[in-house]
């Protein structure tokens, strides 16, 4: 599933990008370019926890690059990671694997028949 | 007469942790028991940032027991939080961060698991938690 990413115009600076399944497959360069990294929240559909990643850099290759953040959320829950003044970034690239390490490639052990999901908000400057 | 008994701040994080300058040496077991995360406030502010050291990697367990912190034998971190040096950062967690066995952490300059370098100036780690 792909990220699709809502602006306001020329009102507000901020974007709004949300993946309703993200996987181990990495989206990069997010946002086009540079900005600032105001919230994540993950909805975790899973029967497991997972973690998302993400990285300050124009492309990550899951399970080899060292993600600048890692934002677990647990079993079927709801996590979200607030930064109230945000924190710069050149670029964001994202996946979310089943287990923490970096070295990690598994996909979010998700199961497709029982409609489990894994969705992610992120709120960008 | 009825009567009633309430538990204070039953629903709300209660303790304070300060760390007052986090390094690759884990601090295990912060509070004692199990609980969850609310707010961590990263204070790097004693520092200036410079193109080696541009930031930190505040790294949590959730462990009470055989944390390594950094190093090539370095435990996995469950979450890591990215922190420009010269600046406060805050990440708020709405629902909290639930540690089952015990809350411990460590910081470093690099991501890697590896990552086994503290910060060259003191990291004043704050979290609130239950």
């Amino acid at each position: 599933m792909a990220f699709v990413t809502t602006k306001f115009g020329n009102v507000l600076p901020y974007r709004v990008s949300y993946n309703a399944n993200i996987t181990n497959t990495v989206t990069s360069n997010l946002c086009d370019g540079s900005g600032a990294l105001y919230s994540v929240k993950v909805v975790n559909g899973n029967n497991a926890e997972v973690f998302v990643k993400i990285a300050n850099a124009l492309t990550a290759t899951s399970g080899s690059t060292n993600p600048d953040w890692i934002f677990p959320c647990a079993a079927s829950g709801t996590h979200t990671y607030e930064i109230p003044g945000g924190i710069a970034f050149d670029a964001l690239s994202v996946w979310a694997t089943e287990n923490a390490i970096p070295s990690d490639n598994t996909a979010p052990s998700a199961d497709v028949a029982a409609n489990e999901t894994i969705a992610i908000t992120l709120v960008t400057g | 007469m009825a009567t009633f008994a309430k538990t204070a701040l039953s629903d709300l994080a209660n303790k304070i942790v300060i760390d007052l300058a986090a390094d690759t040496t884990a601090e295990v077991d912060l509070t004692g028991t199990t609980g969850s995360v609310y707010m961590i406030e990263i204070d790097a502010t004693a520092g200036a940032a410079t193109t080696a050291e541009p930031g930190c990697y505040l790294k949590l367990i959730d462990a009470d027991t055989g944390v390594t912190g950094g190093g090539g034998s370095g435990s996995t971190p469950e979450m890591v939080l990215y922190a420009p040096i010269g600046k406060k950062t805050t990440y708020v967690i709405s629902g909290g961060w639930a540690f089952g066995t015990g809350l411990s952490l460590w910081a470093v300059t690099t991501a890697p698991v590896a990552g086994d370098v503290s910060p060259t100036s003191d990291v004043k780690v704050t979290i609130l938690t239950t």
